[in-house]
């Protein structure tokens, strides 16, 4: 090895054990903090369990309501977000050709450099206007905060898409040209499946991306205490939500406690939604025919 | 079906193809006879491959601009397949190509034949099982593979893949058969192999190859035609298909 391979060796090498131990550093502290207040009283507070779960009772101190909030936000987000990203990265990677595609290319990279408070801004504008204009009694809720996250998270699932699709070789893009499948039928049983892991990794950021977020869905309808969503026209708790106003007004050190516990159960809840995307895939690459 | 006496099945006149303004075929006219294999060599980017991909139109698939006409003998008639109503769909199915690498789908040996068989025939399950029965008869596959058919495709030897890609297309029933340089990516046995397995089959189809090697032409040929940039500059039949001829055709040493 010269001196140069040397340098490289080390500086990779040592560029990984940082990441890893900042990582692992950061879960540690979370699961260290958090784990100790893991159990019932976290979740429901002094509410019965099974009746709180079922929204029987309601939960006044618990992050169970914030739980099912953020889960409902996440895939309500990532439904609408979906079909729209892949038609879009599908379009930008096979069919748009010249100015169409560097134009839209262009949207893409403006919308995923929108900062996310800008976008929550845009959904409290669109309620203002919509009760000045067709719907006087609209107001914000979880059908708009799932809309302006579907809308923060659609350039990652876009993308993600036109790079996998991109990234599949000529002859194996052929396959379906070649033995007269339609365009439907290749983008279906040859190209998404053949994508489906590139795919997966923008829709694992996607979710992470959505389960996170503060920014938007304080303008679009979060409440502290709103409770179990009770539909989508309605207001709701989120775990991020939780975390922050916790983090910023705590008045005594079990409040701060319950907000670790909260930061942990948010990582257990995108770790979960991570392998049931995973999960999909495989059944999609394995089953899809 | 099989073809005993020589009925041209290919007439292409002036045909050039380019791609956003590079032409890659110049002005090729050429006619070819069913009932043996008529092979296409020559240098890299001579314009081989694309010529063959005109055939099936998949170069419309790159962006290509086609001018000229190219004639094929299908359904007992002459079909202009450059004319604009033609009906692609029905062309590559026709028409049927194997690949210069095996182009598998990742998943079972079975679901690459059976699926892309259900959705462009319609048949139904049995029939579409028999069908894939048959073809892997027809490529010598199923001895192999028979009692492993739901085993991932690309667990197979890259031999054994080519002739899964053919049978792939066979299973189709293609009137004519187009092959890339289909031994690129082998050894020599796999190689020699598949070389038999065209022999055999050109008794049923006409086909066209695309060769990289003056020896395997002279193997397989009963026709051959060199390209050089772009252009047809030597045609060649059974009694003059010798390897040191095509050589000196293919490095243009040759009158």
């Amino acid at each position: 090895m010269t001196g140069k391979d040397r340098l490289i060796y080390f500086l990779a090498w040592s560029c990984a054990l940082v990441t890893t131990t900042v990582v692992c550093g950061l879960l540690g502290f979370i699961a260290w903090q958090g784990g100790a207040v893991l159990g019932p009283a976290l979740f429901f507070g002094d509410a019965p369990a099974w009746p709180a779960i079922s929204g029987q009772v309601p939960v006044w101190d618990g992050i169970w309501p914030a739980c099912v909030g953020t889960l409902v936000l996440v895939l309500l987000a990532a439904s609408l977000a979906l079909p729209f990203g892949l038609g879009c990265g599908l379009y930008l990677a096979i069919l748009a050709k010249g100015r169409k595609k560097a134009f839209c290319s262009l949207c893409i990279n403006q919308l995923a450099g929108t900062p996310s408070i800008v976008m929550g801004l845009f959904g409290f504008a669109m309620i203002l206007f919509l009760r000045r204009t067709f719907v006087p009694g609209a107001n914000t809720c979880l059908l708009l905060a799932g809309v302006c996250l579907a809308v923060l998270i659609l350039p990652y699932i876009v993308r993600a898409t036109q790079n996998a699709v991109e990234a599949i070789p000529l002859t194996q893009r052929l396959i379906g040209p070649s033995l007269g499948l339609t365009l439907w039928q290749n983008m279906v049983y040859s190209i998404l499946p053949q994508a489906s892991r590139g795919i997966l990794g923008g829709v694992i950021l996607a979710v992470g991306r959505a389960a996170e977020d503060t920014a938007v869905i304080l303008l679009t309808g979060v409440v502290a205490n709103a409770g179990l969503p009770r539909g989508v026209l309605g207001p709701f708790e989120a775990l991020p939500f939780t975390i922050y106003y916790l983090a910023a007004e705590y008045r005594s050190q079990s409040e701060l406690q319950t907000g670790f516990g909260a930061c942990l159960e948010l990582l257990i809840l995108t770790a979960l939604l991570f392998v049931s995307a995973r999960w999909i895939q495989r059944k999609i690459e394995n089953t899809w025919y | 079906m099989v073809l005993k006496t020589k009925k041209p099945f290919l007439e292409t006149k002036d045909l050039t193809v380019g791609f956003g303004g590079q032409v890659v075929l110049d002005g090729v006219s050429l006619a070819a006879d069913a009932g043996g294999i008529v092979c296409l060599l020559g240098r890299s980017g001579s314009g081989k491959t694309t010529f063959l991909r005109t055939l099936n139109r998949l170069n419309d698939e790159m962006g290509a601009v086609t001018k000229g006409s190219v004639n094929l003998f299908m359904d007992g008639r002459w079909c202009n397949i450059l004319a604009p109503r033609t009906d692609l769909l029905n062309l590559r199915r026709k028409v049927g190509m194997v690949f210069q690498t095996p182009n598998l789908m990742p998943v079972s040996i079975a679901k690459n034949i059976l699926v892309p068989l259900r959705l462009t025939s319609g048949l139904g399950k049995k029939q579409c099982r028999a069908r894939m029965h048959k073809v892997l008869e027809q490529t010598q596959l199923w001895q192999e593979v028979s009692h492993r058919l739901d085993e991932p495709a690309l667990s197979l030897s890259g031999g054994q893949q080519q002739r899964l890609c053919l049978a792939r297309c066979l299973a189709l029933e293609p009137q004519i058969l187009l092959l890339d340089e289909p031994t690129a990516s082998l050894d020599f046995k796999a190689g020699r192999r598949i070389e038999e397995l065209l022999i055999h089959l050109a008794k049923s189809y006409p086909m066209l190859v695309v060769s990289h090697s003056p020896a395997q032409a002279e193997r397989l040929a009963q026709a051959a035609f060199v390209f050089d940039s772009g252009k047809v500059v030597h045609k060649l039949d059974k009694s003059s298909i010798h390897r040191h001829l095509l050589e000196e055709c293919i490095t243009g040493s040759a009158k």
